[in-house]
């Protein structure tokens, strides 16, 4: 089983050099980042311009709008009771820096409560995708948004 | 004091072309104006060749070299000619930093949102642990 620092080591390689890049240029990295008096374990920032050479980079500048998204992640909350502090701080986070879209990653090693995972099911909040990891069943939860739906398959990096 | 230093195989084959070109241009464009012919034979490949190593080799040092050395208290980063020395105090945030390429740097924030990039992959050292190594050195100097 993967420990949650090897699971958020794994996801960082995945979404800045991995398949993440066809979503976002995920391009910075910060551990232990302060936000709004919360820290997370991790946050990466990024646009959707993504970069490449001569036709690709053209191709970006002309269909791809320039947003700004965001990663953020914080370990062991299998009760979901940290979340709203947390998604608080990202809102405050991603009006500030004029983020379009962010994703919120919660990997734990231990199982997640039902309430947890019946609350994110029907959770439809549009601008941010929120995955609960089972890092002991290798599990991926995520709400219903469009952004939280396309997530799933970035954030499996158990291999 | 921990020192690395890395050979970039790519910037040196740039300075070897640059040179070998305009070696050749030139070559060519003395010949034709003082003889109105261009001389062409192996001696003359060679000893180009030679002198675009040399030159090349000069120039990568002057320009691109990397040489980076650091202890707990500070770093010293040497771009071709160019040297940067700062202590880990100077900082107040950390993070790894992938501008395109697959290479990826360590970028420290200073104060005044002035950034020092420290160029992991291209030294070869591991950028992720490396990353962590920095973080440690300056918690350590802003005494968290």
């Amino acid at each position: 089983m993967l420990g949650e620092r090897e699971y958020l080591l794994k996801l960082e390689y995945n979404l800045m050099l991995g398949g993440g890049r066809w979503v976002a240029d995920f391009k910075e990295s910060f551990w232990n980042f302060s936000c709004n008096e919360v820290i997370f374990e991790m946050m990466i920032s990024g646009g959707m311009r993504l970069k490449g050479f001569a036709l690709s980079r053209l191709a970006s500048a002309l269909l791809m709008p320039n947003y700004h998204a965001a990663c953020f992640a914080y370990p062991d909350d299998p009760g979901l009771k940290r979340l709203p502090i947390m998604l608080k701080a990202v809102r405050r986070y991603m009006k500030d820096q004029d983020i379009k879209w962010s994703w919120v990653v919660i990997p734990c090693e231990s199982a997640f409560s039902p309430q947890a995972m019946a609350s994110m099911e029907k959770n439809e909040v549009h601008d941010l995708g929120i995955a609960l990891v089972n890092l002991h069943t290798q599990e991926i939860v995520t709400n219903r948004s469009y952004i939280g739906r396309r997530m799933s398959r970035f954030v499996n990096t158990f291999k | 004091m921990k020192k690395y230093s890395s050979f970039q195989a790519t910037n040196f084959l740039k300075s070897f072309t640059l040179f070998f070109f305009g070696l050749t241009f030139l070559w060519a464009a003395g010949n034709y104006i003082a003889i109105r012919d261009i001389l062409i034979s192996w001696p003359i490949f060679i000893v180009n060749l030679i002198l675009s190593i040399v030159l090349g080799w000069w120039y990568y040092r002057q320009r691109y070299h990397l040489v980076f050395s650091y202890d707990d208290d500070g770093f010293i980063l040497q771009v071709g000619k160019k040297i940067m020395a700062n202590r880990w105090a100077e900082f107040t945030a950390v993070s790894l930093f992938h501008p395109g390429r697959g290479d990826l740097f360590v970028r420290l924030y200073q104060n005044n949102n002035e950034v020092v990039e420290i160029p992991a992959s291209l030294l070869r050292v591991h950028p992720s642990e490396f990353r962590f190594e920095v973080m440690g050195f300056v918690d350590k100097a802003a005494g968290r």
